[in-house]
């Protein structure tokens, strides 16, 4: 990595006004995914360092809402004793590098890369998650599907940075994480499927899948359609699904090789969601 | 830029660029023989350091990110009375590692026994799997963490299997 030059400001205004003065700035936490970025290898880059910042390492929680700052890291975030609605969360960071690169590289990291989407953006997609963006002497809250351009790119907004992760505390019965391709960098090759579901008197009562890589699929009509459905879901039914996946996959731009891996992916999913709650 | 950091133990003032490897400047530098920089991704474990307490892969680690923090390799953390536990666990366990694992899975044990809880069999798993060995069956190296955290919190019979 060739940094030209690194700040390391104390708190959010210090940052804020430095993204001012310094609008190709780029906001980093551990750096643990710049470092062995190939982008950032040759071009020197300014460094805008979050690692000081302490509001930025605090977890609150009310009933309804957990709050994570953007550079609180993942282990801490494993470690959160109690909050069974996190449960999907851990186990997605949890495939996510070894113990050790966990211990520095933090959420608000995963989610803020620029190229491709992190590993647990699908999951935090899933959960309807929420971030809080700060630029200038603004701070505004979108859902986390509004970083994902119309193309289905990641679209952090420039000039801003995140500091804050909010996640609804509900509890979901079925979750499902499976990682693709190169574990060391989603790229090309790499994918993330994530998907939750929740079964009330023998049907689906809601069910949320995402896959993510360079781009994002998310398929809501097939979730509604499978809203509802009684378990076990009929063979037809799967196929179905897993033909309505693919084709969403191929038409938002997958490659056809990935969006046929992450149809089955979703069959794999709603045969075992069919198994267990039968 | 100048970086201060404390290096096992001693006050450590260099001039390195802000982009600068952790693992470069351990082992280009000649501070640690035990630091090697092999993968560069984070995967083969052979950089591994202390930082703040917590195992980190310090191929990983910006030189900007090591000012005021307090770093142990395994030159360190021989001279500590921990590492004596870590031996008796690996005599117990007839481990034998080549000198690539052996400062890292050291390292991470040390960790272990820094535990502010005790380590569940989750746990022990997961921070022993943050270095690719192959040097020995994971589960020779578990049954060794777990005697190591034995050790530790005073139970004298290492746990053999």
């Amino acid at each position: 990595m060739f940094a030209s030059e690194v700040a390391s400001p104390y708190s959010i205004n210090e940052a804020t006004a430095f993204l001012r003065r310094f609008p190709q700035a780029v906001p980093a936490a551990a750096c643990t995914r710049l470092i062995i970025d190939p982008a950032f290898s040759k071009r020197p880059i300014t460094i805008l360092s979050l690692s000081n910042i302490k509001e930025l390492q605090a977890i609150s929680r009310t009933d309804r809402f957990l709050d994570i700052g953007a550079c609180v890291s993942m282990t801490r975030i494993i470690n959160l004793p109690n909050i069974s609605s996190l449960e999907p969360l851990k186990k997605t960071l949890l495939t996510i590098g070894s113990a050790s690169i966990r211990n520095r590289a933090s959420l608000g990291g995963n989610i803020c890369s620029p190229d491709s989407f992190g590993s647990a953006f699908p999951m935090l997609s899933c959960m309807e998650a929420s971030v809080e963006l700060r630029s200038g002497n603004q701070s505004r809250w979108l859902r986390i599907h509004e970083l994902v351009s119309e193309a289905g790119r990641p679209a952090l907004p420039k000039g801003s940075f995140l500091t804050r992760l909010r996640l609804p505390i509900r509890d979901w019965e079925f979750s499902c994480i499976v990682r693709k391709g190169n574990s060391i960098l989603p790229g090309e090759h790499g994918t993330c499927f994530a998907a939750l579901a929740n079964i009330e008197k023998n049907a689906i009562s809601e069910l949320r899948i995402a896959v993510a890589g360079t781009i994002q699929v998310r398929s809501r009509d097939l979730e509604m359609n499978l809203n509802g459905k009684k378990l076990p879901l009929a063979a037809k039914d799967i196929e179905n699904s897993r033909h309505q996946f693919m084709e969403t996959a191929i038409e938002a731009g997958l490659a056809p090789s990935i969006a046929i891996s992450s149809a089955d992916t979703v069959r794999a999913f709603l045969q075992n969601l069919s198994g267990e709650s039968a | 830029m100048n970086i201060q950091f404390i290096l096992n133990g001693e006050d450590i003032q260099i001039v390195a660029e802000a982009g600068d490897r952790l693992s470069d400047i351990l082992a280009g530098r000649h501070y640690s023989d035990s630091v090697h920089q092999h993968c560069g991704y984070g995967v083969c474990g052979r950089c591994m350091v202390l930082m703040d307490g917590l195992p980190v892969n310090s191929c990983l680690v910006p030189a900007y990110e090591v000012r005021n923090s307090e770093v142990i390799s395994w030159e360190g953390l021989i001279q500590t009375p921990e590492y004596q536990l870590i031996e008796i666990a690996w005599q117990t366990h007839k481990l034998e590692l080549c000198s690539f694992c052996r400062p890292a899975v050291s390292l991470l044990m040390a960790s272990l026994m820094d535990s502010s809880s005790r380590p569940s069999d989750a746990a022990i798993e997961e921070t022993l799997s943050a270095l690719n060995c192959r040097c020995t069956a994971p589960e020779r190296l578990f049954a060794a963490g777990r005697t190591v955290v034995n050790l530790k919190e005073g139970r004298n019979k290492p746990d053999v299997r």
